[in-house]
């Protein structure tokens, strides 16, 4: 055997060892031997499964991922506090509320710290924490819900193109691109919007400790710049990670803690780089279920 | 010992610098192999001080993983081939003093010492006294780290 391809062996034997060894080492849940404080990065926009990107990585938060995070934080008692770093204008509803519960039932102290932006969905996750620390130029607030859709019905009149759809139900094909509103389904819509802004102004009154009237007030949908939000109770008060750790050891009374950052749990398949083509197939798949969906219709938070 | 593989192979011991040389190339070899799977979270640990200071068991797992990996790595490699890509790199080859042939005891023996960084340096320290550059543990096995002509094929 030639020489370099017994040291080409070797080297492959270390790095798949190794890659075993960091597969077991990432999914064990206690991964310190003291206490330890953990920031988790939340940034982008918010939906239940994330984006896959190109480069192998998950761009935005994806609320699956971050409910399992956080269900195995409770579990890590070398754990003590959790910071989390905002930055995000929001996103889908559903994800932002299931964040928001997870970090409700989170057993360890934990504090949000808001980075340029946590307006939103952002602010509804970071209104579920302890404290509320921000920059004061930082972005927050915008507690309001929005519905969209790309109404395409005046292009297709221009270009004598007809919507022909079947449906069986008298609001079934509401929010489609193909045809615009009625008064009734608009109605329609704006009553679950409705809906929606009075679930998510209850929920930050009863996170920030605030009244309905108080939070109703603010839930314009207008932002608010962090030296407003800490007049109006939406932040606590002004700081950055390190402030908010520091704040965190002295409110636990931890003299010595390993802080770390919590980065992605890795597999075999992210180590492996198997996830770039995950992502790129994942990225046709999503298109052509897209394109089958007849209805486009958008409710953020 | 030196003096017998000179007159019986024309062979001169390996200059310091080369030597370190060499040990610094597979170093970064084996800690580059080894760290891969771990790129995404060292990169989360963030400044080097905060990864010297941390205590966390995945760190630990990784320096344990680095350790014996260059153990493995020298040992089997210098049993086999009597070259590591550094040694090879240098024209340097590691030899049996008794001139047979070295087995893998002379090599786990020599090399015992590279996971262990205190007793490593006083293994090193020793080479600069050691007429033929030998490391205490070489002198232990019976090893010496040798010029050479062979370069791999």
């Amino acid at each position: 055997m030639k020489k370099w391809v017994f040291i080409v062996i070797l080297l492959v034997l270390l790095y798949l060892v190794s890659l075993v060894v960091a597969f077991f080492a990432f999914n064990n849940n206690s991964k310190s031997f003291g206490d330890k404080i953990m920031i988790v990065p939340l940034e982008g926009a918010i939906t239940t499964s994330g984006n896959g990107d190109l480069f192998g990585g998950s761009s935005g938060i994806s609320s699956t991922e971050v409910v399992k995070l956080i269900n195995d934080l409770n579990k890590d008692e070398s754990v003590k506090g959790v910071v989390f770093e905002i930055n995000s204008p929001g996103g889908t509803v559903v994800a932002s509320q299931e964040i928001g519960d997870a970090i409700k039932k989170l057993n360890k102290t934990n504090y949000a710290v808001i980075r340029e932006v946590g307006a939103s969905g952002g602010y509804w996750i970071a209104s579920a924490t302890d404290k509320i620390y921000s920059s004061p130029m930082s972005i927050t607030g915008s507690i309001g819900v929005l519905g969209s859709y790309l109404e395409f019905s005046g292009l297709f009149e221009k270009y004598g193109v007809d919507y022909e759809q079947l449906v069986s139900g008298k609001y079934k094909d509401t929010g489609t691109p193909f045809k615009d509103l009625d008064e009734d389904e608009r109605r329609l819509l704006q009553s679950k919007i409705n809906l929606i802004h009075e679930y998510f102004v209850k929920e930050v009154a009863n996170n920030r400790g605030l009244t309905v009237e108080e939070v109703s007030k603010l839930a314009t949908g207008e932002f608010y710049l962090g030296q407003e939000a800490v007049g109006l109770g939406l932040v606590d008060e002004f700081g950055d990670v390190d402030v908010a750790v520091e704040n965190m050891k002295t409110e636990l009374n931890l003299t010595k803690v390993d802080v770390q950052r919590h980065f992605k749990d890795i597999g075999l398949l992210d180590i492996l780089g198997g996830r770039i083509f995950y992502a790129m197939g994942r990225g046709v798949g999503d298109s052509l279920v897209s394109y089958e969906l007849s209805n486009n219709f958008e409710i953020r938070a | 010992m030196v003096e017998y593989i000179k007159l019986k192979k024309g062979l001169v011991p390996a200059s310091l610098v080369k030597r370190f040389s060499a040990f610094l190339i597979d170093l970064i070899i084996v800690n580059l192999v080894v760290s891969l799977p771990f790129y995404n979270y060292l990169i989360s640990l963030g400044s080097f001080s905060s990864v010297l200071k941390s205590n966390d068991m995945v760190l630990t797992i990784l320096t344990f993983l680095i350790a014996f990996g260059l153990l493995f790595y020298f040992t089997i490699l210098e049993w086999k081939m009597g070259q590591t890509l550094g040694k090879a790199l240098f024209r340097l080859k590691v030899i049996s003093s008794n001139g047979k042939e070295l087995n893998f005891f002379q090599s786990f023996l020599s090399n015992v010492t590279v996971p262990f960084s205190i007793v490593l340096l006083v293994d090193v320290i020793y080479m600069f006294f050691k007429s033929g550059h030998q490391r205490l543990f070489e002198v232990f096995a019976g090893v010496l780290v040798v010029e050479s002509k062979v370069v791999l094929k």
